[in-house]
């Protein structure tokens, strides 16, 4: 992308801009410019996500038509490619301060990023729900996935969306705090008569309207971030670019996801409790993937950059803005990250590696001297202290302080 | 797109001008008129009152201003705590027996399903705005009879029985039940105008609540004798501090005969401790029911949530509800048993986080019109009962809320505030002002509430309305609701002018 050479440039002008002591931003690491590179970073994010739920809606499709142990496997991959990109999409989810009121749905598209979460990557979720769902007699299809949906007032009734998938992919994980994750028989799927207990084709109409509607949610909010929706009215990518708060909320964003969530609801309480249900991708065993990349996603909105295999964004971003107004407070915030990242790194290492490989759930039942236990207190430790810098920081950028702690869960 | 960078210098501004008013008593306000008269002379500033939790104030004027923790604490391992209570106070319980096996237990009855759902970003719930809203998310109804025996009424003067509560619906009113398990009541209110004329002439619509309390069940109804009494979600801030004040300096307002002749008596509450097992100074609840944090936390998840815990370990179904007690339990989680819904960490952080929930620093406190409200505050005798300072104890296991010097405006005692604020029976007269309603808080007696945090209430949360049932809609009528032994000190204030009435809400939109 033609934005690694802006950047440099950037860079050069930042030179300058301490060299002669000024505390003005420079031309290019303006508010609009480091805005629209972030809108850039949330739409590779949406697009990368939407194009591996695609791929994962085929392998999906070829699993259910011959539900085979191998193309089980093949369907759990593409869905683990989701992880990735649509984790680090999630910096963009605490939106209410700058959406409420503004009517963008008035397009058909959804009113916020965090509206339309609810129904993409929700969590917790009662699986009760949805085997009480499968063995049921309605229908299965997207609209009743749909109504059924927080069901009866009951925020855990989950039906739809990425944990939904995972549920139907995995099954429940009845390891405890063990190595293993949900270890659900491809069986489960079984046609032509082979069905143990009649509900198969039921599971993979349920596996395929989640699948199905997955992708659909995913198309429209990549949709709100094209190129296209940046001079749109009425889409969350013009309404961001245009917002005063826009800076603001992206600051409030990063310290939301490393403070109340992964210090916190993502890390923090299940490490505190020692309960391995506390993990958000309790079935897959995937929690290791997930924090990694929501880590990421605070990176992202700080650097401005984003990496995949078909983006590689670095552009205009609140590093350069920070720098220039004050060093030592970017030196801080810099330092933080990278210590973090250093953590984070090992916990995702440790759930990858091929042997002898330690998830997030074994992590939470280590005793408080656990190798990899240490690592993670220790991760959360700075994520908490982090929130102090990013406090600092938006001081120095003489921001609004976002109030977006209650957006998602 | 230029405005962007214009706004944010303007913001920049702004704040700095909102900064000068911390300095001291420089007039940096908007001029007073020339009708001096009429104004009376500003109050001494005190040192740093501006900072109303003391060193555990935070500066925030925004809707979190309510849901930081106190400024300072530095321990990590303390900010782990209140992170955990944190989550635990945001995100929904679910019903028993769910995967989520910590979040589970939810009902079978139920006023709502998180904390934070009632006390609205650690705010303030409200009432419904008209009839046709049927939002009772944040307000609930308990119940206490009025004919008592002897023999309760002996229980109850020793303090070790809070009332006796309505025989088939129990002591608190649940509006919702989880799947199978049918309401005990549905709500509704209509409100009638009542007009309030200042001397001036100015007037002031009020709005009377009629409340509509239906068994969900027809074939049961109240006892004839039940009394009911509303309560929406209280403020969150300044807990742990309230339960510092030392019981020598609360103790020393009571005057229960009203010796002093003041009109004004003050009464402590004595309620029983279940954790102690023994009889202790109420502080929190609006009827200072509860003699601490920890037990407010306890009995607002078994009640408010029918969420069992180590102090509540029975779910508040009474015996004729028979699908309340047969609804699913959420006890134990994946890993631990333990024979209730909410594990001991999970408690223990509630109440931590609870106990930490800052005040936010006063915003102009040295302002002259500031100042002058609050003179006008006192002229009106409200710091009577409003009690401006005191220093918190030291207590080892809170150094940050301990040995400061706080302002939260409150006795931390039972007043009567007369008739109209009183519990009401289901005709909706109000109860009599001798009935014993909670210990020994009659009902027409309140506890003096903390005012530190008032004027960011609608920042907080918009919705947001004001008094133990939430029928005042702005600050200024629910100063013009005091009644009882406040009735002086509202007749002095509905004898101020438009610029006493200005200063006076300048003060306290400055809490």
């Amino acid at each position: 992308m033609n934005k690694v050479l802006l950047n440099g440039f950037a860079l050069s002008t930042l030179a300058t801009l301490v060299a002669c002591n000024s505390s003005e931003p420079d031309d290019f690491n303006t508010t609009d410019h480091i805005a629209d590179n972030h809108a850039d970073i949330a739409f590779a994010a949406y697009s990368d996500s939407k194009a591996a739920a695609l791929v994962l809606q085929q392998s999906v499709n070829t699993f259910i038509a011959t539900p085979t142990e191998g193309n089980l496997l093949a369907a759990k991959a593409a869905y683990k490619t989701i992880r990735a990109p649509y984790q680090q999409s999630e910096i963009m989810r605490f939106d209410s301060m700058i959406t409420v009121g503004k009517n963008l749905d008035a397009d058909g598209g959804p009113a916020s990023v965090d509206e339309w979460e609810g129904q993409v990557n929700a969590w917790p979720l009662d699986e009760n729900h949805i085997n009480t769902i499968i063995a049921g007699s309605e229908d299965i299809n997207v609209e009743l996935l749909l109504s059924q949906n927080g069901a009866d007032d009951n925020d855990a009734n989950v039906t739809t969306g990425i944990h939904a998938v995972e549920f139907m992919l995995w099954g429940s994980d009845l390891n405890g705090t063990e190595a293993g994750s949900g270890e659900r028989p491809a069986s489960d799927f079984a046609i032509d008569g082979m069905c143990a207990d009649s509900d198969c084709e039921r599971r993979a109409q349920y596996l395929s309207a989640a699948t199905d509607l997955l992708v659909d949610d995913l198309t429209i909010m990549t949709a709100e971030w094209s190129p296209t929706a940046k001079t749109t009215s009425g889409t969350l990518a013009y309404n961001f670019l245009n917002s005063p708060l826009a800076l603001d909320y992206m600051v409030g964003s990063m310290i939301t996801m490393a403070t109340d969530e992964l210090a916190s609801a993502r890390m923090g309480s299940g490490l505190g409790l020692g309960d391995p249900e506390e993990e958000h991708d309790c079935f897959s065993d995937l929690s290791h993937l997930a924090i990694y990349h929501n880590f990421q996603g605070v990176k992202n909105a700080f650097y401005g950059t984003y990496q995949s295999a078909t983006y590689s964004i670095s552009g205009a971003n609140l590093a350069v803005l920070v720098k220039g107004k004050n060093t030592a407070t970017f030196d801080n915030v810099d330092a933080a990250l990278t210590s973090i990242e250093g953590k984070m790194v090992q916990i995702l290492e440790a759930g990858e590696r091929n042997e002898n490989p330690v998830k997030f759930d074994q992590i939470i039942g280590q005793s408080s001297n656990g190798v990899e236990r240490l690592i993670a207190e220790s991760a959360v430790t700075e994520l908490i202290a982090f929130d102090t810098e990013l406090e600092l920081m938006a001081e120095v950028l003489a921001l609004e302080n976002i109030d977006t702690e209650f957006d998602g869960d | 797109m230029k405005n962007i960078i214009n706004s944010t210098v303007w913001l920049l501004s702004l704040c700095l001008l909102a900064s000068c008013g911390g300095g001291g008593s420089e007039n940096n306000t908007a001029p007073i008129p020339d009708d001096k008269e009429t104004i009376i002379a500003p109050a001494e500033p005190i040192e740093n009152e501006h900072l109303s939790g003391g060193e555990a104030s935070i500066k925030k004027i925004q809707s979190d201003a309510f849901s930081e923790n106190s400024n300072n604490m530095v321990s990590v391992d303390r900010k782990k705590t209140f992170n955990l209570g944190d989550d635990f106070f945001n995100n929904p319980w679910v019903e028993g027996s769910a995967s989520t096996s910590s979040r589970d237990g939810l009902g079978g009855l139920f006023n709502n399903n998180a904390c934070q759902d009632c006390h609205i970003r650690d705010g303030r719930g409200h009432a419904p705005v008209d009839e046709n809203d049927i939002d009772f998310d944040s307000i609930l109804f308990r119940t206490a009879t009025a004919n008592i025996g002897f023999e309760d009424e002996d229980l109850i003067l020793q303090s070790l029985k809070g009332n006796v509560p309505d025989q088939f619906f129990g002591g608190q009113l649940q509006q919702h039940g989880i799947s199978g398990v049918s309401p005990e009541v549905s709500l509704g209110v209509s409100y009638q105008n009542k007009v309030v004329t200042f001397t001036d002439g100015t007037s002031v619509t009020l709005r009377d609540p009629t409340w509509t309390i239906t068994s969900f069940n027809p074939e049961q109804s109240f006892g004839a004798d039940t009394v009911f009494s509303a309560r929406v979600a209280p403020p969150m801030i300044g807990l742990g501090l309230l339960a510092l004040i030392s019981e020598a300096d609360i103790l020393i307002k009571e005057d229960i005969n009203d010796t002093d002749a003041d009109g004004i008596s003050g009464k402590a509450n004595y309620v029983w401790s279940v954790n102690n097992q023994e009889v202790a100074l109420g502080r929190f609840g609006w009827k200072a029911g509860q003699p601490s944090i920890l037990e407010q936390s306890a009995g607002a998840f078994v009640n408010d949530m029918g969420l069992t815990n180590r102090l509540h370990q029975q779910e508040t179904c009474t015996q004729e509800q028979s699908e309340c007690l047969a609804a699913p339990n959420g006890n134990g989680d994946s890993v631990n048993n333990y024979d209730f819904e909410v594990s001991d960490p999970i408690l223990d952080a509630i109440a931590f986080y609870s106990s930490h929930l800052a005040v936010p620093e006063r915003r102009n406190a040295y302002s002259e019109q500031v100042l002058i409200g609050k003179a006008l505050f006192k002229e009106a005798g409200c710091q009577e009962c409003h009690t401006e300072s005191y220093t918190t104890l030291i207590d080892q296991d809170q150094p940050e809320l301990s040995a400061q010097t706080i302002f939260p405006y409150t006795d931390m005692l039972l007043h009567d505030m007369g008739e109209d604020l009183a519990d009401f029976t289901p005709e909706n007269e109000p109860a009599s002002a001798d009935m014993l309603y909670e210990f020994l808080a009659t009902a027409t007696e309140w506890r003096t509430p903390p005012l530190w945090g008032l004027g960011l209430t609608k920042t907080v949360d918009p919705q947001a309305t004001f008094l133990h049932d939430g029928r005042a809609n702005t600050i200024m009528e629910a100063v013009l609701w005091h009644g009882g032994e406040a009735e002086n000190a509202k007749n002095k204030v509905l004898a101020f002018n438009q610029e006493e009435r200005e200063a006076l809400l300048a003060f306290l939109n400055d809490l």
